[in-house]
């Protein structure tokens, strides 16, 4: 069965860039365009990963990324980070506990891309 | 570790305080960064360049050491060219007090940039495009090998302070 991923960030061009790496590839996606947004979706939606870009506006990444570990119902939500600047090395031991699984660096390769998706998905 | 060998050491420093101490910890920091420092980009968010110069001079420092980015000044009158000082016309514009970054460290040859205070974009911006915007300084300032200090005030926003905290080398709370 085709494992589905949500994809959470404002940039329409990246919703559209990463639904069209990971649908070619035989997932189906979940889009959303804010935090917010995203947050509402995941209430239904129950996705085998969420793929949360790090600046929003109006609620970011970590702050979603907060959210979703608060919900009992989504807490055990596999999420990975999209962010265009290097997290420091205080950053990434947040993003541990926030059990954060990957983060990757915009703009990326599409193939780095979906094999880390790939990579975490089938974990 | 103090504050002065934190900014000698780290790259990129977040400094978290209660509004109530700005005036006592803002003097502290000037002279941690002065100390490691050749030359300063202070970018003025919270008061205008003329207040900063003058606490400089009277705290015993050599204001030559100093390039301001002022914000504030133009919102109120038209201020005349300086050399020493970039006018930007307001602190919502984003873009040019990234120009003038980039002018601090290119042509003025500053090798560390203080945002005093970055929370202040707060009454001006969403608090995502502050992030957005110090996370471009912060990118800027590591490919230019250049420090950077970002104030910030407990009270402004706690969120900020969470977010900015993912990308900084050190948080220093006074």
């Amino acid at each position: 069965m085709a494992k589905t991923i949500m994809i959470v960030d404002d940039e329409p061009h990246i919703v559209e860039l990463e639904k069209a790496i990971l649908e070619s590839n035989g997932f189906k996606t979940i889009t959303a365009y804010s935090g917010a947004d995203g947050l509402k979706l995941l209430e239904k939606a129950k996705p085998d990963l969420v793929v949360l870009d790090m600046m929003m506006p109006g609620m970011s990444g970590r702050e979603v990324c907060e959210k979703i570990r608060k919900n009992p119902k989504t807490k055990a939500l596999k999420v990975i980070f999209v962010t265009v600047a290097r997290f420091s090395e205080v950053g990434k031991l947040s993003l541990k506990d926030m059990n954060v699984l990957d983060y990757i660096t915009k703009p990326f390769d599409n193939d780095d891309f979906l094999n880390r998706i790939k990579k975490i998905v089938s974990k | 570790m103090d504050l002065s060998q934190t900014l000698k050491e780290k790259q990129i420093v977040l400094i978290v305080f209660p509004k109530s101490r700005y005036n006592a910890e803002l003097n502290n920091i000037i002279r941690a960064a002065d100390a490691s420092s050749q030359k300063i980009c202070y970018v003025c968010l919270n008061k205008p360049y003329n207040s900063i110069l003058s606490n400089i001079k009277t705290m015993g420092l050599s204001e030559s050491k100093y390039f301001f980015v002022d914000v504030l000044t133009s919102t109120v009158k038209t201020p005349a060219p300086l050399d020493y000082c970039e006018f930007v016309q307001s602190p919502s514009a984003l873009t040019d007090i990234s120009l003038a970054f980039s002018k601090a460290v290119q042509e003025k040859g500053c090798d560390n940039i203080l945002f005093d205070t970055i929370s202040t974009l707060t009454i001006y911006q969403d608090i995502g495009e502050i992030i957005k915007f110090s996370q471009n300084m912060m990118t800027k300032a590591r490919v230019s090998n250049v420090k950077s200090v970002y104030i910030t005030l407990k009270e402004d926003s706690e969120e900020l302070v969470k977010d900015l905290t993912m990308f900084v080398d050190e948080v220093v709370e006074l």
